[in-house]
């Protein structure tokens, strides 16, 4: 017999808002994943790798930028700062690194949304996201949210941020880091007031990734009780659509090769990055930087050649400038406000679908 | 009043699954008993709002079921019957997940969690994956999840389900208890020992259509005071030892009667076995009208009790 027995007993007090019972179900639900999966755990750490790349380069920027450093004394951060942009813009970015700066920085921050940190997501949402309604489904869970005061878009906004804080803690996140870095080393506070827009281009950058792939994803786990097939449904999404459309980008690789307009609609990654590259203004940034450096040499060009090649375009910088069209570098046929445009009507559409759906099991 | 219902019903398609029930419940604990089929777990979803009405209406607890069902499970606890959980979370967690959708703030839930599992007596347990549950946990950790917030009313869907005899005492325990402490309770189940355990009344269903609603002392009344004798030796001169006792008796086969009479009819049975000299090999009371009614509607309804 106990000691002290309590019994039951009732229980007054304030309720929390609509918004902390969603963001309650996104909190379990991103430590069940936590829980689950160890690679999951590792993807996390790994996702910050790149960092240690872009740590060095906002340093060395930074360094040269500022006109009380001396070059001489700081040999090896002015020889990394060389090795990214050339000499002719290292001597430009110390006359007015308040011109140059915001430039340097967005592009530089659009390579490691697009180039790195939208892949790591890819995978780490194939960990996460498929079996978060998937399970639920075949766990009848749904009875559990909604005998509770939980209305359907609750549920969907608390699965929707865990899969949004999975790719915000590789985008978003390190990306502030990487930001906060940059202003610590930069010449002076204008540095601060000069690339402050840059951080809500980052947020948004995060949010056009995060939103439609995570819907994506919460479509394909809603339509199984299986997380195995949810996960090669997403798998198949991501790689046959990104086989497809480097296919028809990189066919022949002739000069003056165009994909056709419409081959990026076949790529979620593809429409992700073209989204970064609009937020970021890539294009313009880039044209303006190339008319800055004149014919400078160093990374930053490489890494626009990179891209071009990527593009389907590799003897893009070969031309003449004015025939240049670097407009190709960060997407060819379509601006990238038309990608923006189909990842929202994406985005729309599976929120309306995952609405109904996930309803309907109740309703039995 | 607990519940109103005014002529509610539920079709899917051609099939009905409630036809028309009305009926005023007022607070206590209420059975709804019927077999399989009968619309018990549907009527229930309807009154927490998850499933919508296709005719009549309905208030809980004063509140529109149309229209008011986020209000309803706000005041409401639910244990559904179907094995529903959600996978990866410790029971303590889980328990403590339902308190926050309810509104706790999570500190609050948690210790609450841990308050509702001692109640329901779910000891270390509790920081167990509730994925590797016994049939009797998790029916405990629906009960604490149905609890946490404190609701006015509570749904119980078949809450001894795949419970041991103990478990089964344990639990129609708790529900008598939270009756008493006032609690509103409508403890859904096929089983009638469970109604007969705990509940003030009962409501009967029957292919979804309210068959009796009563307390459940008017219930107990014997439908018609007789009883079935089974005798071995002959039942004429036991008929006749009775009847001169005033009872009157109907031979119903060749050695069974159906005895009906005022007073204490088994001990008048005996005493006219024994002055006749045969032997009774079974005494069964009539049905009451909460068995009769219960087995009219299993029968009817073509279902069968697990």
């Amino acid at each position: 017999m106990p000691i002290a027995e309590l019994g039951y007993r009732s229980w007054q007090g304030v309720r929390t808002g609509a918004l902390v019972r969603a963001l309650a179900i996104a909190r379990s639900e991103v430590a069940i994943a936590l829980q689950a999966s160890k690679l999951l755990r590792r993807f996390l750490i790994l996702a910050w790798i790149p960092i240690l790349y872009f740590c060095p380069f906002f340093l060395a920027i930074g360094y040269v930028a500022n006109p009380e450093n001396d070059p001489a004394s700081g040999v090896l951060l002015t020889g990394l700062a060389r090795e990214f942009l050339g000499q002719a813009a290292i001597d430009r970015l110390r006359q007015d690194p308040g011109a140059i700066l915001p430039g340097i920085w967005a592009v530089a921050f659009y390579v490691f949304f697009a180039y790195t940190q939208s892949f790591l997501s890819m995978i780490a949402v194939a960990i996460a996201g498929p079996p978060l309604i998937a399970k639920d489904l075949r766990n009848r869970a749904f009875l559990v949210y909604f005998s509770k005061p939980i209305q359907p878009w609750q549920y969907l906004l608390g699965k929707l941020g865990t899969v949004a804080a999975f790719v915000f803690s590789m985008t978003l996140l390190p990306a502030l880091v990487l930001y906060a870095v940059g202003i610590a080393l930069s010449p002076d506070l204008g540095g601060l007031l000069a690339t402050f827009p840059i951080v809500f281009e980052i947020a948004a950058a995060s949010v056009a990734i995060a939103i439609p792939i995570a819907v994506v994803v919460l479509v394909l786990s809603s339509l199984t009780a299986d997380r195995r097939i949810a996960t090669f449904g997403w798998l198949a999404v991501w790689i046959f659509g990104e086989i497809a459309f480097r296919a028809l980008t990189v066919s022949g690789g002739q000069p003056g090769h165009q994909a056709p307009p419409w081959a990026a609609l076949l790529s979620l990654r593809e429409l992700t990055t073209r989204a970064a590259s609009g937020i970021f203004d890539a294009r313009g940034r880039l044209e303006l930087l190339l008319q800055q450096f004149g014919e400078s040499g160093g990374r930053l060009r490489r890494t626009m050649r990179d891209i071009a090649e990527g593009m389907g375009d590799p003897h893009v910088l070969d031309r003449p400038r004015d025939q240049v069209q670097l407009l190709d570098l960060a997407g060819s046929g379509y601006p990238p406000i038309v990608s923006i445009a189909v990842l929202a009507a994406i985005a729309a559409a599976g929120i309306l679908f995952l609405l109904r759906r996930v309803v309907r099991p109740v309703q039995v | 009043m607990m519940l109103q219902l005014d002529q509610v019903a539920k079709s899917y398609g051609p099939f009905q699954a409630l036809a028309g029930i009305t009926a005023d419940v007022r607070q206590g604990v209420v059975g709804l008993l019927g077999p399989n089929g009968a619309g018990k777990s549907t009527l229930v979803k309807v009154l927490l709002g998850l499933v919508r009405l296709t005719g009549g209406g309905a208030r809980v607890l004063g509140l529109d079921v149309r229209t008011q069902s986020r209000a309803i499970r706000e005041l409401v606890g639910f244990m559904p019957e179907d094995d529903c959980t959600i996978a990866g979370l410790q029971g303590v967690q889980s328990v403590a997940l339902a308190g926050q959708l309810a509104g706790l703030p999570a500190r609050t839930a948690l210790r609450r969690a841990h308050e509702m599992l001692d109640y329901v007596l779910l000891a270390d347990e509790r920081y167990r994956k509730i994925d590797t549950y016994s049939t009797g946990m998790r029916q405990k950790v629906k009960l604490a999840q149905a609890l946490i917030h404190a609701p006015r009313l509570l749904f119980l869907d078949e809450p001894t389900n795949g419970l041991d005899p103990i478990g089964r005492e344990k639990m129609l325990g708790i529900v008598r208890s939270l009756g008493q402490q006032g609690i509103g309770v409508v403890l859904s189940t096929h089983i009638l020992a469970d109604v007969e355990a705990c509940c003030d009344s009962a409501m009967i269903l029957g292919r979804g259509r309210l068959l009796v609603h009563d307390t459940l002392e008017a219930l107990r009344r014997s439908v018609d005071p007789s009883c079935r004798v089974r005798v071995a030796g002959g039942t004429a001169g036991l008929a006749a030892a009775l009847a001169a006792r005033g009872c009157q008796v109907e031979p119903i086969a060749p050695e069974e009667v159906l005895v009906a009479g005022d007073g204490d009819l088994g001990g008048l049975v005996f005493a006219a076995a024994r002055e006749c000299g045969v032997a009774v090999r079974e005494i069964s009371k009539s049905r009451n009208s909460l068995e009769h009614t219960f087995l009219e509607a299993v029968r009817a309804g073509g279902g069968e009790e697990r």
